[in-house]
């Protein structure tokens, strides 16, 4: 999937991390699976536009629509996320 | 118009704008420029400031329409309210049901050892209670600030009891932030003792973003917050203390105050009671559904008396962000998740720290889009 733009998003939040990214393409419920294969993905397919939600325990959250071309990604922790991404990745060196 | 979504987020900024605001606002583009003092008869052209000064002074029984000053917004108004009077060594009293326009400068005042700040709670339900207010008070209070309607729960602040308080106070300024209440809830500044009165034009008033102001009663000394070009007296190298324009430096918002005049105008032909009645009906029939939901909590007033214009709820299980997001994606109805920029009122309600789903119509809300609303409420609670 092509990334077309990738835009932070403000809200009345916790200010914690959200940004959008807008694909090319619309999103499919195949994509929606592969996106969510090692994670806990919440799929509510009886709404008129299906909702998906995928959690990675600790990193970050995905949600977004079925049909819809962007998805929000909620870092939780995207400081501590970076540093743990990073100690796992130079361990394995 | 967009008519694809269902708007709910009008304590954000009210949609649709009436006809006449449109149509006001293409007319002030359409029309040579002119300052308001100087407009002549000739060329025909239209003084939008004074007359929507004037319209304004009419909805806040206000008796002279330039104690009133444009501001870009409440937020800019509450400033000029805080940071022109006098405050040093004082005290101040707020409530939790403030919005981060207040709190903020507030807070920073507070830690730059200006003033002395209490905040007053409220109940699980958004409301301050009078008498706690009085309590607060100190010998050096100098300012009473709060919110007349909480843009979380709807409720709604006593503001003829407080100021019945503030009455009988020397030397102490009673400020109102009526952000949420201006165009949906009446306000009397002289029968509510309201010494500054800020409000913002983009919402119940229907004027665009950018636009609001304060009314400063005739008796206040206020610094302005900003200096400068005025139009008049050129000559003089100091800012001109005539009203309306000591407050008003730089060059005013022309749209802003063309779609005001409009917006304020059409509130008063509705009637701002009628509009009040019309989102208390909306909001009374979407709480006595939403109650029956097992899985809904509400932040609402119940009491038939008291139904807001606005109300919050949760689904327990699902964070408010989610279901924001669902219901504008998945229903294409839109109302705004989060903390509503208002912090310290979710503790009190219990919806910290993730807030709360905020649903708030207009006066041209349908019953049909309550309909849509509540159904797909129900589907979410079914669902999840």
């Amino acid at each position: 999937m092509k990334v077309v733009s990738v835009k932070h998003v403000e809200d009345c939040f916790d200010g914690s991390f959200i940004k959008e990214v807008l694909f090319a393409e619309e999103i499919t419920k195949e994509i929606i699976l592969k996106l969510s294969q090692d994670d806990v993905l919440k799929y509510y397919q009886d709404f008129p536009r299906p909702f998906f939600k995928i959690i990675r325990k600790t990193c970050y959250e995905i949600k977004g629509v079925q049909g819809n071309k962007s998805i929000r990604i909620h870092l939780k922790n995207p400081a501590e996320y970076c540093i743990e991404d990073f100690t796992a990745s130079i361990e394995s060196v | 118009m967009n008519s694809d979504y269902i708007y709910l987020n009008n304590a954000a900024t009210s949609f649709p704008k009436p006809p006449p605001v449109i149509e006001a606002v293409k007319a002030q583009l359409d029309s040579i420029p002119c300052h308001h003092s100087r407009t002549g008869f000739e060329r025909q052209e239209r003084d939008v400031f004074s007359s929507s000064r004037e319209l304004l002074a009419k909805l806040f029984n206000v008796d002279k329409p330039e104690r009133i000053v444009f501001t870009s917004g409440a937020t800019e108004a509450i400033n000029l309210a805080l940071k022109g009077l006098e405050l040093a060594g004082g005290h101040i009293i707020s409530s939790s049901i403030e919005h981060n326009s207040v709190l903020r400068p507030l807070k920073i005042l507070e830690r730059q050892g200006i003033i002395e700040l209490t905040i007053v709670g409220c109940d699980n339900q958004g409301r301050i209670n009078p008498a706690d207010v009085k309590s607060a008070l100190k010998n050096n209070t100098k300012v009473i600030i709060l919110n007349h309607c909480s843009n979380v729960s709807g409720a709604v602040t006593d503001l003829e009891a407080i100021g019945k308080i503030t009455a009988s106070c020397d030397n102490l300024a009673f400020i109102v932030d009526a952000s949420q209440s201006a165009g949906t809830i009446p306000i009397d500044v002289d029968r509510m003792n309201i010494d500054l009165l800020a409000f913002t034009g983009h919402k119940s008033l229907f004027g665009y973003p950018g636009s609001g102001g304060l009314y400063i009663r005739e008796s206040l000394d206020l610094e302005p917050l900003k200096t400068g070009g005025t139009g008049i007296k050129s000559d003089y190298l100091y800012q001109p203390q005539t009203m309306p324009i000591y407050y008003e430096a730089g060059t005013q918002n022309n749209i802003g105050a063309a779609s005001l005049e409009a917006g304020v105008a059409f509130v008063l032909d509705k009637g701002v009671e009628n509009i009040h009645k019309h989102k208390q009906n909306c909001v009374q029939t979407m709480i006595s559904a939403l109650r029956k939901q097992a899985n809904v909590i509400l932040y609402a007033n119940f009491h038939t008396d008291e139904i807001p214009s606005l109300f919050s709820f949760n689904i327990k299980g699902m964070d408010p962000a989610d279901v924001g997001y669902i219901l504008e994606n998945s229903f294409k109805i839109i109302t705004r998740s989060g903390l509503h920029c208002a912090p310290l009122i979710h503790k009190e309600i219990g919806s910290f720290p993730a807030g709360s789903v905020r649903v708030s119509p207009s006066g041209f809300t349908s019953d049909d889009e309550i309909d849509k609303f509540l159904t797909a409420v129900s589907q979410i609670c079914k669902t999840v």
